[in-house]
C-alpha cells in the first residue's frame, strides 16, 4: 500500500513542460468559437438559442436552463456573448481560470436550452476545460506573457485519463452492444455508420460492395478504442498518431461538425514527443526540453 | 504536493471511474434481471460470457446509485460522462426530403437536392431532423417543421404547400415514403401523414 501511495505522489508531482498544455488551452476554446461562429454564420441563433414558445425549434429545453429565470429574453444572448468572450480570453491565456469557469458554465446554459445540437463533444470539451481550471496551462503562449518552464503534470494526466475513459467505453460499448464489429461475415457496423445518409458522407450504393474495407476499419477502430489504457503511458504518442488518423478519417466521411476538430484538439497532450522538438525549432534563443511524459518525477 | 491535493486528485479519478466505467455505466438496470434473459444470454454468448455479464451487472448494481449520488453536480456543468459515441449505424437508409409545391428541393446527403443542406446537415440541427425522419410524429417535430415551413416562405414566396417527407429504403434507390408532414398556404398548419 505504501508503495503504491508512493508511486501516486510520485505520479501528481510530476512536472511537464508546459506547451501541449497551453495548446489544449489555445485549441479547446478555438473550436468552440469556431463552431458557435458556423451557427451564428448560418443564421441559426435565433432558432436554436431560442425558447420554443418564442420560435425556437427545441420543444425540449433541460430543467437546468436556468439563466431565463434571472436575464429573461436576452438570457440566450448573454449566454452565447459570455460563451464567446470567455473562450476567447481562455484562448489567449488572459484571466484563464475566471474565464474558464465563467465560460462552461455559460457554454454548458446553452447546451441546457437547446439539448438536441449539445453532443458529446460539447460535454467532453467542458470536461476538459474543467480541468485546465485547475493547471497552469496559461505559463506558455499566454498574452499575458506569463512564463514557467516547468508545471504540474497531473492535470495533463487527467486530460489523458479522461480521454482513455472516452476510447475505451467506446470501444467497450461497441464490442458488448454489437458483436458484428469483430464478425467477418456480418455487415460491418462501419460501414452502416458511414453509408448513414444522415451523418455519412459515402454513397451507400457505391460503397457497400467493398464490406472487407469497412471490416478492417472497424476491426482497427476497435483495436485503437481497447488499447486506449496505453495513453496513459510513455507509448502514448504512437497510439495517437493512430488516432489523428481515425479523426481525420471521420472528418472527411462524416458531417459532425466540430467532432474531430475537438477530439484533435486534445492531441498536443499526447503527441508532445513529436510536437515539442517542432516547437523547439521556433524558440528564440531557447533550450530544447523535455518533452512531457506521463511520469516525468517532480523536482 | 501535499498528501490533501494528492487525496483529492486521486479522488477526482475515482470519481470519474464510477460516474463512466467502461463497459459498465451503459447497461440498463433490466440487464439480466431475470432467470429467463440470463438463460437466453447464456444460449446466446456461453457460460464463460455470462460469468462476466453477471459481473458487470453486480458492479453496475452498487456503481448506479452511487454515481448518482457523486455525480450529482454534473447538470450545472452539462458533463454528463456517458461515453458510448457510434456503436452501429441503422440498417435501414432514411433520407429527410422536402417538397415545395410538389418539387423536390432537399433530399439528405443528394448532392443536387442541396436547398438549405448548410442547416440541416448542421451538427446542431442534424440529430432534429435525425428523429423527424426515424420517428412518426416524433416528440420534437414541430419546431424542425415549423423552421422548414418558414424557410420555405422566404425562398419561395409563392409556395403553397410544403411536404416534409421521411424516406425509408435499401442502399439503392430514395427508397419509400415511411411518413410526412403537410403545411399547406394559407394557414400553413403542420399536418401529420402516416
Amino acid at each position: 500500500m505504501n508503495r503504491l501511495w508512493s508511486w501516486w505522489m510520485s505520479h501528481v508531482s510530476a512536472q511537464m513542460d508546459p506547451r501541449p498544455l497551453a495548446l489544449v488551452r489555445i485549441f479547446l476554446p478555438l473550436v468552440v468559437i469556431l463552431d458557435l461562429g458556423r451557427a451564428l454564420q448560418l443564421g441559426l441563433f435565433e432558432h436554436i438559442f431560442v425558447p420554443f414558445s418564442s420560435g425556437g425549434l427545441s420543444q425540449i429545453q433541460d430543467p437546468h436552463w436556468i439563466l431565463a429565470e434571472w436575464l429573461g429574453s436576452s438570457a440566450s444572448a448573454i449566454a452565447l456573448g459570455v460563451t464567446l468572450v470567455c473562450m476567447a480570453l481562455t484562448s489567449a491565456g488572459v484571466w484563464m481560470r475566471p474565464a474558464i469557469l465563467i465560460g462552461v458554465l455559460a457554454y454548458a446554459q446553452l447546451g441546457h436550452l437547446f439539448p438536441p445540437g449539445d453532443r458529446a463533444i460539447d460535454r467532453l470539451i467542458r470536461s476538459g476545460l474543467l480541468v485546465l481550471l485547475f493547471s497552469q496551462a496559461d505559463r506558455a503562449y499566454s498574452l499575458r506573457q506569463l512564463r514557467a518552464d516547468r508545471i504540474p503534470a497531473w492535470p495533463a494526466h487527467m486530460i489523458r485519463y479522461l480521454l482513455v475513459l472516452v476510447y475505451l467505453s467506446a470501444g467497450l460499448s461497441k464490442l458488448i452492444q454489437q458483436p458484428g464489429w469483430l464478425s467477418l461475415t456480418a455487415d460491418p457496423p462501419l460501414l452502416r455508420i458511414l453509408i448513414d445518409p444522415m451523418a455519412g458522407e459515402l454513397s451507400p450504393a457505391f460503397w457497400a460492395a467493398y464490406p472487407w474495407l469497412f471490416r478492417l476499419g472497424g476491426y482497427a477502430t476497435i483495436a485503437f478504442e481497447l488499447a486506449a489504457p496505453l495513453l496513459l503511458t510513455r507509448h502514448a504518442h504512437k497510439l495517437a498518431a493512430f488516432g489523428v488518423l481515425m479523426h481525420i478519417g471521420i472528418m472527411f466521411t462524416m458531417t459532425l461538425g466540430m467532432f474531430s476538430w475537438g477530439m484533435l484538439a486534445f492531441y498536443p497532450l499526447l503527441l508532445a514527443p513529436f510536437i515539442l522538438p517542432v516547437l523547439d525549432t521556433y524558440r528564440p534563443g531557447g533550450e530544447p526540453q523535455q518533452p512531457a511524459g506521463p511520469a516525468t518525477p517532480g523536482h | 504536493m501535499n498528501a490533501t491535493k494528492a487525496t483529492a486528485i486521486l479522488l477526482v479519478h475515482l470519481l470519474l471511474l464510477v460516474v463512466a466505467m467502461p463497459g459498465v455505466s451503459f447497461l440498463k438496470s433490466s440487464f439480466l434481471s431475470d432467470q429467463a434473459s440470463e438463460d437466453q444470454f447464456e444460449q446466446r454468448y456461453g457460460s464463460a460470457l455470462t460469468q462476466v455479464a453477471q459481473a458487470m451487472k453486480t458492479v453496475n448494481t452498487y456503481r448506479r446509485p452511487l454515481a448518482k449520488t457523486v455525480g450529482g453536480f454534473q447538470p450545472v456543468f452539462r458533463i454528463r460522462q456517458a461515453w458510448h459515441l457510434y456503436r452501429d449505424g441503422p440498417s435501414t437508409i432514411r433520407r429527410m426530403e422536402i417538397l415545395v409545391d410538389g418539387t423536390v428541393v432537399y433530399r439528405t446527403n443528394d448532392p443536387e437536392l442541396d436547398w438549405q443542406q448548410a442547416i440541416f446537415r448542421n451538427r446542431r440541427i442534424r440529430p432534429m431532423a435525425e428523429t423527424l425522419v426515424k420517428k412518426p410524429r416524433a416528440k420534437n417535430r414541430v419546431g424542425l417543421a415549423r423552421f422548414i415551413v418558414e424557410t420555405v416562405q422566404e425562398d419561395f414566396p409563392d409556395a403553397e404547400r410544403v411536404d416534409i417527407v421521411s424516406r425509408w429504403g435499401g442502399r439503392r434507390g430514395p427508397g419509400k415514403v415511411h411518413h410526412s408532414i403537410v403545411a399547406r398556404a394559407p394557414t400553413w398548419t403542420l399536418e401529420d401523414r402516416k
